[in-house]
């Protein structure tokens, strides 16, 4: 097989015969990792380029074996008509350093490097007295890395502290247990009837009072034995469940989550509080339920498409529109995505692909996204999109996805 | 304490970071900062460019220390960082103009050959490393001790014919027990205090 190294000059063509392969051919005015563009592994292909156009293209005709392919050379407008242009190397350099070379050219640029590097060790070096250099830098430097390492050590002493903290109680706790423990025992504890899915799970039950609950991945929610008996009372300890409440009309049927205390006749509702979030949202798909907060007088209504998100810290809360079944549809195996942070998004697939992840620059974690996912759709699927729309790249490597800018 | 660290590889070095990593960061500093300059220094000529960059390299080092532990090898990391920012500068001022006309004529005279890759990393390795040679007496013997303990794991396991990785490990688990043994002795100390 022959290699064709033509170079050009008057005649805009380079051609190759039968089973030839045309490879590193210069064009003329085209940018210098063109050629890497210009692999063409067709036979019995005749290329031709436009010269007078701004962008150069290929294309393979006149075998009656192939039809006509037209492949556009993805040159940058500007870098064509002259590769001696300083702005192009200036640019091509700006490229280097954000990591936004092709391959072809960071080889370029390292080569170069390399060479040039190369004719200047024949120079002498000049310099005195480098030890003072040296000690002038280290001094310049020193109190940049003390404060580095005085920051380590105050969050450091910070966690000795909670760790102090954490005993102080545990033997304040003890304390109290033995000197309570008679009184304890006299009264009977609530016992409680305890509901869960594992990571990866969604269920749905029934409860006695003829209530269905879905349970998404990694939930729990408990109700005493006293359930049914005068009221419904059920604690959401965290997770994400959805409520299609039977009706009883001299029973509230009440789910406390966090600071959230949420009271329906009948209707039908989802809460999400999953520890990583910072809210709790409550939705209504049908009926309407009232939610009343830790420390706080007045009680909310929320109707159908109505959510209600409550700060897990300071109580705040914040009522937006929404579609319901945005957020219901995490049932159907559904995975649905309404102005997340990618930081949450993340964690949604955790518990739904059991999986772990991490960011390799926490700003990705700021981005948000709007996306829907059918079951059907697998977690590279999901990665993939989400990649492509946040400008992203993941890897999958034990068990574990990272993510990191594209470079 | 420091003379102790400089008879460590590299290797050993970083795996020492999180325990004592002032100690640790100024050994590094001490061992590739000469080496470093000379490099820039020729590529710039410009003392106080060279410096900067060199610099600049330093002060990020710290926060990628633990990755470097994971990913690469300490020296290559330096080696190319200091690289990028002798670009960086080249691309920004107007003072590097003879560079840029040489890359200038690289990018417009050369015609892309694959087969040179791979190469540049071995090239610029062996050039740094080479400016040991103009460095005074004394930084040029630190240097070159730390390339020599740096060759020893390879050397280890040819010798012994087990895989270089192998070699780090039995290299980490001594410096643990060294650890567990100090702490030890920190122990014994506190149970049994001076007088006793």
């Amino acid at each position: 097989m022959n290699r064709s190294h033509g170079s050009l000059t008057d005649s805009n063509f380079i051609q190759t015969t039968r089973g030839d392969k045309c490879q590193g051919n210069r064009l003329p005015g085209c940018v210098p990792h063109a050629p890497s563009h210009l692999t063409y592994s067709g036979t019995n292909s005749f290329l031709e380029y436009g010269r007078k156009e701004q962008r150069s293209f290929l294309y393979s005709s006149d075998f009656p074996l192939f039809s006509t392919t037209i492949l556009f050379l993805n040159c940058h407008k500007n870098v064509i008509p002259n590769f001696m242009d300083e702005q192009y190397i200036l640019d091509l350099l700006k490229r280097y350093g954000a990591g936004q070379c092709s391959d072809a050219e960071k080889k370029m640029i390292e080569q170069w490097y390399a060479e040039e590097l190369g004719m200047r060790k024949k120079d002498a070096i000049d310099v005195e007295n480098i030890e003072a250099l040296q000690e002038g830098s280290w001094k310049s430097i020193q109190p940049d890395i003390r404060k580095k390492i005085n920051e380590g050590k105050r969050s450091y002493r910070r966690l000795k502290l909670w760790m102090v903290a954490a005993t102080v109680l545990l033997v304040l706790g003890n304390i109290w247990f033995w000197t309570n423990r008679r009184e304890a025992t006299a009264i009977p504890a609530l016992q409680y009837v305890l509901l869960q899915t594992a990571k990866g799970e969604v269920k749905e039950m029934q409860l006695p009072d003829g209530t269905i609950v879905w349970l998404n991945a990694g939930t729990v929610i408990r109700y005493s034995d006293q359930f049914d008996k005068q009221s419904r009372e059920l604690i959401l300890d965290g997770g994400e469940a959805y409520f299609n409440v039977a009706h009883k009309k001299d029973k509230p049927f009440m789910v406390t989550a966090g600071k959230t205390r949420t009271t329906v006749l009948g209707t039908v509702f989802n809460i999400r509080a999953y520890d990583y979030m910072d809210q709790v949202q409550i939705s209504v798909e049908k009926g309407k339920v009232g939610v009343s907060i830790e420390g706080k007088d007045t009680a909310v209504k929320i109707l159908p498409n109505e959510q209600l998100s409550v700060d897990k810290a300071e109580g705040r809360i914040h009522k937006s529109d929404i579609r319901s079944a945005d957020f219901t549809s995490w049932r159907l195996g559904i995975l649905q995505f309404n102005d997340e942070a990618l930081s949450t998004i993340t964690k949604m697939i955790e518990y739904k692909y059991e999986i772990k992840s991490r960011f390799e620059n926490k700003n990705i974690g700021k981005l948000r996204f709007t996306a829907g996912f059918k079951t059907t759709d697998t977690l590279e699927d999901i990665l993939d999109d989400l990649c492509i729309a946040g400008n992203l790249q993941y890897k999958l490597q034990d068990n574990e996805i990272i993510f990191s800018f594209n470079k | 304490m420091e003379k102790e660290l400089s008879t460590l590889s590299d290797l050993a070095l970083v795996e020492l970071f999180k325990s004592q990593p002032e100690q640790v960061y100024k050994e590094i500093f001490d061992r590739y900062w000469g080496v470093l300059f000379l490099h820039a220094y020729r590529m710039l000529r410009n003392e106080a460019d060279a410096k900067d960059a060199v610099q600049e390299v330093f002060i990020s080092l710290w926060e990628k220390i633990e990755n470097i532990r994971l990913h690469s090898s300490l020296s290559a990391y330096l080696y190319t960082s200091v690289r990028n920012r002798v670009l960086n500068l080249i691309s920004k001022k107007n003072t590097y103009q003879s560079q840029l006309n040489t890359l200038q004529d690289f990018v417009s005279n050369t015609v892309h050959f694959p087969a040179y890759h791979g190469l540049q990393e071995k090239q610029l390795v062996e050039a740094i490393e080479q400016e040991c040679r103009n460095l005074p007496p004394k930084m040029r013997r630190v240097f070159e001790l730390s390339r020599k303990l740096n060759l020893s794991h390879k050397e280890i396991a040819e010798k012994l014919q087990i895989s270089d990785k192998t070699v780090k490990k039995q290299v980490n688990n001594a410096i643990r027990l060294i650890k567990l043994k100090v702490s030890y002795s920190i122990y014994i100390f506190l149970l049994f205090p001076a007088g006793l």
